[in-house]
């Protein structure tokens, strides 16, 4: 399947509530927050090197677990827009992480 | 006439063997044609090699171990993760437990349970990243004050601490 453009990756997540934060090395961080509250165990890293504008699926298995999705279909569905801020907090809510 | 081992089998060898044999190629050429014109069962243990041009074949790759091994997946226990002059030791008897993979032509250093990964082009560029995401996740949860997290973030700061100390 086509990798996912990093740019359209962090349009995304700060659409469903995550925030910026600039990373030490080559790296990006986008920590959840919701309620003025920061829940910074979820969240995504995004290489800034130009050697990975998009994110194949390889790295997109490995970004799941910090976004604490099920499956590979939902990463892509939070990145490319379909699933919306609204159905990633009931995701992270029936999870009892809010 | 008692006759020792070696001396009888010189003896039957000796039949079979109409000239001396000089060169590994004479031998080979000798047992090819041995093994067609005598029984099959004397010879069959020989195997001749099938020479090979290593010039003909470029693009073929030696499949030796070494080969194989170099891109076979490894779980990695670490016990210190080290980035710049950051060193985070987990707490003794623990370890991080990181499988490092090739997959889609990139290499990943992953760890499952905190979902933390690495990667880069190289083993070592995937490890060396994969130490420094983990260090800068963890100080930038445990570093953080708890007024400014939600529940189950200072519920995780109390699980990542108790886990590793920075040095």
């Amino acid at each position: 399947m086509a990798g996912v453009p990093t740019k359209t990756m962090r349009k995304s997540l700060q659409k469903k509530g995550f925030v910026f934060q600039k990373g030490i090395g080559d790296h990006d961080w986008y920590y959840y927050s919701y309620n003025g509250k920061e829940y910074k165990q979820i969240a995504a890293k995004i290489s800034r090197g130009s050697g990975y504008k998009d994110y194949p699926d390889s790295l997109l298995k490995c970004m799941r677990i910090l976004l604490h999705l099920d499956s590979l279909q939902e990463v892509r569905q939070l990145l490319l827009c379909p699933m919306d801020a609204e159905e990633y907090k009931s995701i992270l809510d029936g999870k009892d992480l809010l | 006439m008692a006759m020792s081992a070696t001396s009888y089998f010189n003896v039957k060898t000796s039949l079979y063997r109409p000239k001396p044999v000089s060169t590994v190629r004479d031998s080979i050429h000798y047992a090819q044609a041995m093994s067609e014109s005598t029984s099959e069962a004397v010879f069959s243990f020989i195997t001749v090699p099938t020479p090979i041009d290593a010039s003909r074949y470029p693009a073929m790759i030696p499949a030796t171990t070494a080969y194989v091994d170099e891109y076979k997946p490894r779980t990695i226990h670490m016990e210190r993760l080290c980035f710049g002059d950051k060193v985070l030791s987990i707490k003794s008897g623990l370890s991080l437990k990181v499988e490092v993979y090739l997959d889609d032509g990139n290499w990943i250093a992953f760890n499952e349970r905190f979902g933390i990964y690495g990667f880069g082009a190289s083993r070592q560029d995937a490890l060396r990243d994969f130490q420094e995401t983990f260090i800068e996740f963890y100080e930038n949860i445990v570093n953080c004050p708890n007024e400014n997290l939600g529940p189950s973030t200072i519920e995780f700061k109390t699980v990542l601490s108790s886990f590793a100390t920075v040095v």
